[in-house]
């Protein structure tokens, strides 16, 4: 297995008036290039500034940034500004959050598609960049007569699969996409969840899919990484049945109690006491420690193991996961 | 719980008249009842009229046709004083907490108005509510969270002050339109199990508003849902989870997170349905894999599928 993206001990910090204000703290995943990796957190977790760290998107003046990120092997902040321009899209391409904002209003569908073309191909004809919008569009199952729209003609879900179709375009072998579904009604939702599914297998894919929503990424992805406060606390390739919840980091355990069920017998849930830490007010601990069931006393003051590989839970009070049963003779 | 019905509809249209093009109706002659300290979950997608029927169940909105009761009153034409008598009994729960609250108030300021208004208290008397108020929604120590100003607080307990004014008039009937919507998980089980425990210390009714089925079937006691305008399907909330007879019920079920369902979705093609008032037929009948001739002409009825579940489909007859 080809390891397509690789996140290495990243550090991300915000640049404030007050100082410094961390984002992303000692952050390493990998992710093969026919695998999705769900990111999950809750609001202000670092979600987003994984995305656009991931693709280099954070100006000098605005962030620090600290680690490596391989992409196909080749380090993304190491490459000058020129490599980095012919870099992204052909190699790494994004789906943004709000795929309203995403698109320009005053230009076609087509034109974007032009657009980026141009820019990365040198000598494309149009002949070409009709032909090519037209199979894109029609991969996330639009109609080709949607090239002549303009965004506002077009309802969101219809927007959303453009923008797939957009990033799509280049051929890239990392998908980073940020919430690639919210606002959409579930129906929606669902359909091109089912897409983002069958194109990713199609087309040998690595898909970081960063969500808020933690059974929507429990059917899509084949692990799970759950953040907390800049932190990854737990990859998982486990599924989330309520039953296997002890195997879990304390905090997944927490989310996995929170939310109502769908299906099954009816159980009761129960909110995680307290709130997210302030992250100017971070000790050198655990994040999750005021709000832990399992704490120990070392977890205050004891910052949280590096790891990295496939599956691992960082957490003092928890073993790691067993990745393989080996029957010892 | 009692069978004593608190708030109903019968057959309440709500149309908005559109320049040069037919009326938009809303909600199409839905007729759904609540009893007392029952719990109804109103789902469907954007546009299917379930913040409709929550505004005119509150009476934000004045119903086009159709009449809304409370108590057995007639209370679909009521204003000035009889409204603001209404509001005490019947309050609501918005969606954003962000957007419901004024920044340049305090929580004490949110707060002490409806106190004011819908219960007249003053002074000491008022404090005292107040204080009583923060408490019951668990903003403790209400001494401090009185002084504190929206941008001060939390989403979850933003969401709480605006719990706590629906309470102010001590109402019996609280619409509740995606109150968690919002909100992180982990802070979302939280607003809902303190909605579970204010039904059963304060004995009120709720019409829970959302789009995610699972906090429906978790919160409610029955489940109505929406489509196009129109009350497709209503039954208790297990029977409509484990047994739905509605073709677009089944649909919204498979594409819901969560759900267990494989392969393609149970639809013909993706699109929204049409809300003009000249529409005849089922709103699902453009989409629905079941359509047979008669869903283009017809509007099914609502007929019973158990004693305790209805469906308006032609399937269930």
């Amino acid at each position: 297995m080809t390891e397509a993206l690789v996140v290495d001990s990243l550090h991300v910090s915000y640049i404030t008036q007050s100082g410094l204000v961390p984002a992303l703290r000692n952050v390493s995943l990998s992710i093969a290039s026919n695998e999705i990796l769900g990111l999950v957190g809750e609001s202000g977790s670092g979600k987003s500034t994984m995305a656009q760290a991931v693709m280099r998107l954070l100006k000098p003046d605005v962030a620090t940034v600290d680690g490596r990120i391989l992409v196909d092997g080749q380090d993304l902040y190491q490459l000058t500004p020129e490599e980095l321009r012919l870099t992204r899209w052909r190699k790494i391409a994004m789906v943004f959050q709000s795929s309203m904002n995403a698109l320009n209003p005053v230009l076609s569908i087509q034109e974007h598609f032009a657009d980026t073309m141009e820019a990365h191909i040198p000598g494309i004809t149009r002949d070409e960049i009709l032909k090519r919008t037209a199979d894109l569009l029609e991969q996330v199952r639009l109609d080709p007569a949607v090239a002549r729209s303009y965004a506002h003609e077009l309802s969101g879900g219809m927007r959303q699969r453009v923008v797939i179709a957009l990033s799509l375009a280049l051929d890239p072998s990392v998908l980073i996409m940020d919430e690639p579904t919210t606002a959409l009604d579930v129906v929606v939702q669902r359909s091109i969840l089912d897409e983002i599914a069958a194109l990713q297998k199609q087309r040998q894919l690595a898909v970081l899919f960063i969500s808020h929503d933690f059974n929507l990424v429990s059917g899509l992805a084949n692990r799970i990484a759950v953040m907390y406060a800049g932190e990854i606390m737990e990859i998982t390739d486990r599924g989330m049945a309520l039953e296997d919840a002890r195997e879990h980091h304390p905090y997944t355990q927490g989310l996995m109690r929170a939310a109502p069920r769908l299906v099954g017998t009816k159980v009761s849930i129960e909110g995680i006491p307290g709130e997210p830490p302030d992250m100017t007010q971070l000790g050198p601990g655990c994040p999750f420690f005021d709000r832990c069931p399992e704490r120990l006393p070392m977890c205050r003051t004891t910052p949280l193991p590096s790891k990295s590989g496939r599956v691992y839970i960082r957490c003092h009070a928890m073993p790691d996961p067993v990745v393989e049963k080996v029957k010892r003779p | 719980m009692s069978a004593k019905i608190l708030v109903s509809t019968d057959h309440v249209t709500v149309r908005f008249p559109r320049p040069g093009a037919p009326d938009l109706v809303a909600s199409r002659a839905v007729s759904l009842h609540i009893a007392t300290q029952e719990t109804l979950g109103l789902v469907g997608e954007s546009g299917s009229g379930k913040t409709t029927m929550g505004r005119t169940l509150v009476r934000l909105l004045t119903p086009s046709a159709g009449t809304v009761w409370f108590e057995g009153k007639d209370v679909t034409h009521i204003h000035g004083s009889a409204l603001m008598r209404y509001h005490r009994n019947a309050q609501m729960i918005f969606q954003d907490p962000f957007a419901s609250l004024n920044p340049f108030h305090t929580v004490g300021h949110h707060l002490a108005r409806p106190l004011a208004r819908l219960r007249h208290l003053k002074g000491h008397e008022r404090q005292e509510a107040l204080d009583e108020l923060l408490t019951l929604v668990g903003l403790t120590p209400s001494a401090v969270f009185r002084e504190k100003y929206p941008h001060e607080l939390s989403g979850g307990q933003r969401q709480r002050v605006a719990i706590a004014r629906a309470l102010a008039g001590g109402p019996s009937f609280i619409v509740a339109d995606e109150p968690v919507s919002m909100l992180d998980v982990s802070l979302r089980a939280e607003i809902l199990t303190l909605l579970e425990s204010l039904q059963e210390r304060r004995g009120l009714s709720y019409l829970y508003i959302t789009h995610d089925l699972a906090s429906a079937r978790y919160l409610s006691h029955r489940i109505a849902v929406m489509y196009g305008g129109s009350l497709v399907e209503i039954a208790t909330a297990e029977e409509l989870v484990q047994a739905p007879a509605h073709p677009y019920t089944r649909l919204l079920l498979a594409a819901t997170p969560g759900s267990p369902h494989k392969g393609p979705l149970p639809e013909t093609m993706q699109g929204a349905p049409d809300l003009s008032a000249d529409r005849i037929g089922c709103p699902f009948a453009p989409r629905c894999p079941s359509v047979m001739d008669q869903c283009s002409q017809v509007m099914p009825e609502l007929k019973a599928v158990s004693p305790s579940h209805q469906a308006a489909c032609f399937l269930n007859t």
